[in-house]
């Protein structure tokens, strides 16, 4: 069930980007909204404390990155 | 991409109907970015000036755009500096009481971090980033779960039973309050409290940029008492399609070490298995202190791989598309778990057990296979909402391993802006994962168990290759919510908070068909930081020609230079010396962080005399025989200092402080601890502690000022924010020294005097620690401390300075005592033990860097030259200051 909504989710993503992508123009000067902190992470400290806790705690979180973290067995 | 032009034209025909003013102002704010833009050389530079110097608003919404640009967001964030101290806290694990309900409460786990984050840009296209992180942790956790038929209790903790009986559905059946067999399927965990343990992480990341690339290598290490690991990067980043396209793509490497100490061997755990390993993971026996401990040892590594494109859908909208793999191989288990075999033999005389099964019970380290591989997609979205000044990201990943584990993850959320520089982001967050293929909370055959002659688990025989019990690989769900707030002030500084509330249970699982209710748990993770924008603490242009002479040889005979230095008098001091500094300016904010080491090892000291062992057996634990004495005690302090000129005269100041201790004890021979493996401490030699320690808050006013001196004052309140109840897994407390904080509210008094003439420069000052209570909540109170130091030193050049100075140091004996169970077996564990008088000298050195005056690094060692202590106390190594501060 997982696997169906994850792979009609990734096509529709991708189509849409497809669609999106190569017909939208957007100049650098009409990029403010784009620019806004609201559209970046706003505490990066917080994700990766976040991230830590998920990746100690959870079986597949963490994605497949090999970046330290030690060994979160406790 | 004209004839898309002309289409999107086509199809939004208001496009063209904008006003032609505006047309042509956005035309040239626009030309005038490209400009900007082409400059390589002050690319980074000026447009962050730009976007601070407080220009019109829509000149710095266009600057900030054009930062959003792929490339540019590197170019951001030139040089950077961020703190953030982090707390994590557990609840709700389901335990087994016991059927009296003797069994000990376990101490929720509980973990204290740090994290430290420093980017400077090397060139214009170069850039280091640098990263510290700290986590200390201590509480419990479940060893192994099992249902209620197969645990006993012995004391105050639970295990599992070495026989049990079970029905022929293989359900358990356990001894009922009145004697009889009942059925008792109800899975509980066995907890397992652990003392305290810090793990320390360093890592770096050098970053070249092009106009539309950048790549990036790094790498780092992680290292904790049972885990090391080693860990490389490498990872590049390509923008086209003007920009709109961004493609990436990274690897990654990582090779651990586990040495896992399980301490000394117990009946009731079977760790054959792994005991004559040829290869792989093992376990090994030690002699530590005249007692046999096992490690749990093996080798981990793991390869990574990524790829992701991040697309600008229009405006307001970006989404991000990205697939990860990921192999590891070699010691994968989780070394402190164990997993419950149990074997109902099905040949039990049906007359015996009244028709059950006689059910043999084995506690074994779990097993799992030697590799693992792991895919994982991860998608998105992200849309700025004009008419709310929001903006909402959706975020799905999928993840799938060939252990059977397929696991999703939705996350939305909710960024919302409020003006002056306020942003409040709530979050949501659902996590759902599949059992792993050889995950269950105990494994039960119908079979006679498989043992050899001698009676142990014959593992070679065991019906299951791979098992484990660690929840982590059960079927569950999660969710969480939490926020984060943040306040961008003036200068480049933005202050963080915010937490997360998390809860796990089998009943969240998609799907259903999750884990019982013993594997629920939540947790609380509380954070705040501090980011600093380096570039906001740069001179401006009369600062430039005040502090920085050098800039401008011309102006500087005669120009002040007297009025100068004499206000850097107490910025040269050196690293270790606390609130030596005033600054003048009002307004001015300093951000400054201080990392302390101490070290202790060697002799015990009696007086300023060395200490036999008999002697300190006989007398240094009063009129009890001390059986242990220390043998190293590590010190590590992180200090976030903050100060705040109010005027030229005051300056008010806070200090945060995060620390963690390691203590090692020897037995001393001839006595109990001396002569066997018995004895508790003899499988735990180590004491840790680590945690926030106390916060002090305080004001200086300068007293007298010229040209050559100063003198200013201080007073300041230690709040009692560092605990006093640190105990070990037993309950007892640990010993004094251990503690984190002071437990009493403290006075700080401080008098300094600081002088420079040309190139040379000195000072002195005397301060003191009064407790203002006669004991805090643990019943004792630290002795006072008066401290006078003197130091002078030279500017060895424009940037650069070196110190000498000397420290004398009394501290009285500890006031009162534990109110609570303490065992005292080594001198650390008696009041009398503490303060004395101490001599030290110092050597330091200072730089400046880049930026506002006031911006400098420094480094001192003290040494240790005399030390007369109270009783019965260790001798010290010395003391390592590092001091970084930036002026804004």
């Amino acid at each position: 069930m997982i696997d169906t909504c994850a792979r009609l989710y990734i096509v529709l993503l991708l189509a849409a980007a497809a669609c999106t992508s190569a017909c939208t123009s957007v100049e650098p000067w009409q990029r403010g909204n784009l620019a806004k902190p609201q559209m970046t992470d706003t505490d990066p400290l917080q994700t990766s404390a976040r991230e830590h806790v998920y990746r100690s705690r959870e079986g597949l979180a963490g994605g497949a990155s090999a970046q330290g973290g030690g060994c979160g067995c406790y | 991409m004209r004839t898309c032009d002309l289409l999107l034209k086509s199809r939004h025909p208001q496009l063209p109907d904008k006003k032609p003013l505006v047309r042509l102002v956005e035309d040239a704010i626009g030309a005038l970015q490209s400009a900007l833009l082409r400059s390589r050389a002050a690319r980074a530079k000026r447009s962050v000036a730009i976007a601070s110097s407080g220009a019109s608003a829509p000149l710095r919404a266009l600057t900030l755009a054009a930062m959003a640009l792929p490339g540019m967001a590197y170019a951001a964030e030139t040089e950077d500096a961020q703190i953030q101290y982090g707390h994590y806290s557990e609840g709700g694990r389901n335990y087994w009481p016991g059927p009296k309900g003797t069994v000990q409460q376990p101490d929720p786990l509980r973990v204290d971090s740090l994290q430290l984050g420093l980017g400077v840009r090397l060139t214009d296209r170069n850039k280091l980033a640098l990263h510290f992180a700290q986590d200390t942790w201590s509480g419990a956790t479940p060893i192994l779960s099992a249902p209620e038929a197969f645990l006993t209790v012995s004391g105050a903790s639970a295990y599992p039973a070495s026989d049990s009986r079970v029905n022929r559905a293989l359900v358990p059946y356990g001894v009922g309050p009145t004697g009889t067999r009942v059925p008792q399927p109800t899975v509980w965990n066995v907890m397992t409290a652990a003392s305290a343990e810090t793990r320390r992480q360093a890592d770096a990341t050098f970053t070249h940029e092009w106009d539309n690339a950048a790549l990036s290598i790094g790498g780092g290490f992680s290292n904790e008492p049972d885990f090391r690991s080693y860990f490389g990067q490498a990872s590049g980043r390509w923008d086209f399609n003007r920009k709109l396209t961004s493609v990436n793509a990274g690897a990654s490497y990582t090779s651990s070490n586990v040495d896992a100490n399980l301490g000394a061997p117990v009946d009731w755990i079977d760790y054959g298995k792994y005991a004559n390993a040829l290869s792989g993971p093992s376990v090994v026996g030690s002699v530590q202190n005249g007692g046999v401990v096992q490690h749990f040892v093996g080798t981990r590594s793991e390869w990574a791989a990524n790829l992701g494109l991040t697309q600008v859908l229009g405006r307001n909208t970006t989404a991000s598309l990205g697939f990860a793999y990921a192999h590891s191989a070699g010691f994968l288990e989780n070394p402190y778990k164990l997993v419950l075999l149990a074997f109902a033999d099905p040949n039990t005389p049906p007359f015996l057990f009244n028709g059950l099964l006689q059910t043999r019970l084995f506690s074994v380290a779990e097993s799992r296979p030697d590799t693992r591989n792991q895919w994982t997609v991860s998608t998105k979205l992200s849309h700025y909402l004009d008419f709310v000044d929001a903006a909402v990201h959706a975020k799905l990943d999928y993840a799938q391993d060939d252990w059977g584990i397929r696991a999703g993850t939705a996350e939305l959320d909710w960024s919302q802006g409020f003006g002056r520089g306020w942003l409040l982001t709530p979050r949501v967050r659902y996590y759902t994962q599949s059992s792993a293929d050889f995950y269950q909370p105990y494994f039960i055959w119908a079979q006679r168990a498989p043992v050899n002659a001698s009676g142990k688990l014959n593992f070679d025989r065991v019906p299951a290759q791979y098992y484990s019990s660690d929840y982590r690989l059960a079927g569950y769900g999660a969710v969480s919510a939490g926020m984060s707030l943040t306040k961008r002030f003036a200068r480049g500084i933005d202050v963080q908070a915010g937490f997360e509330y998390y809860e796990q249970s089998g009943r969240f699982k998609y799907g259903g068909g999750g884990v019982d209710t013993f594997a629920d748990f939540h947790s609380w993770l509380f954070n705040v930081g501090l980011a600093l924008d380096l570039t906001q603490s740069s001179p401006v242009p009369d600062e430039m020609r005040e502090y920085h002479a050098d800039v401008q040889p011309d102006e500087h005979a005669g120009h002040g230079q007297h009025d100068d230095h004499a206000s850097h008098a107490g910025m040269l001091a050196p690293a270790g010396v606390m609130s030596a500094h005033m600054m003048d300016k009002p307004g001015d904010l300093m951000v400054g962080y201080r990392f302390m080491v101490s070290h202790q090892s060697g002799r015990m000291l009696h007086g300023s005399d060395p200490a036999g062992d008999d002697a300190i057996a006989a007398y240094g634990c009063g009129a009890i025989q001390c059986t242990f004495a220390p043998s190293t005690m590590a010190m590590h302090m992180h200090m976030l200092d903050l100060m705040y000129a109010v005027s030229s005269n005051i300056n008010v100041m806070a200090m945060l402080q995060l620390s963690d201790m390691e203590m090692t004890m020897r037995p001393l021979p001839g006595t109990i601890g001396g002569g066997g493996g018995a004895h508790d401490h003899s499988a735990h030699p180590s004491h840790n502690t680590g945690g926030v320690g106390d916060t002090s808050v305080s004001a200086l006013l300068k007293l007298f000022s010229t040209s050559t001196h100063e003198v200013h004052a201080g007073l300041g309140i230690s709040i009692p924010t560092g605990a006093v109840n640190e105990k070990m897994s037993n309950g007892d407390f640990m010993d004094y020294g251990m503690q984190l904080g002071s437990g009493t509210w403290d006075l700080l008094p401080s008098l300094t005097y600081t002088g420079l003439y040309r190139r040379l420069f000195w000072g002195a000052q005397a301060s003191g620690t009064y407790r203002l209570q006669s004991n805090n909540q643990s019943g004792y109170a630290l002795g006072d401390v008066v401290q006078s130091t003197a130091w002078g030193g030279l500017q060895l050049a424009q940037w650069l300075a070196g110190t000498v100075r000397a420290i004398y140091t009394r501290q009285g004996a500890i006031r009162g005592q534990y109110n609570g169970p303490q065992t005292i077996v080594s001198p650390a564990d008696v009041p009398a033990n503490y303060g004395g008088r101490y001599w030290d000298v110092g050597i330091g050195l200072s730089a400046a860097l880049p930026g506002r005056a006031g911006n400098r690094i420094g480094f001192e060692w003290l040494q240790p030259v005399r030390d007369d202590v109270n009783g019965y106390q260790l001798e010290r190594n010395g003391t390592a200051w590092l001091n970084l501060n930036f002026v804004f």
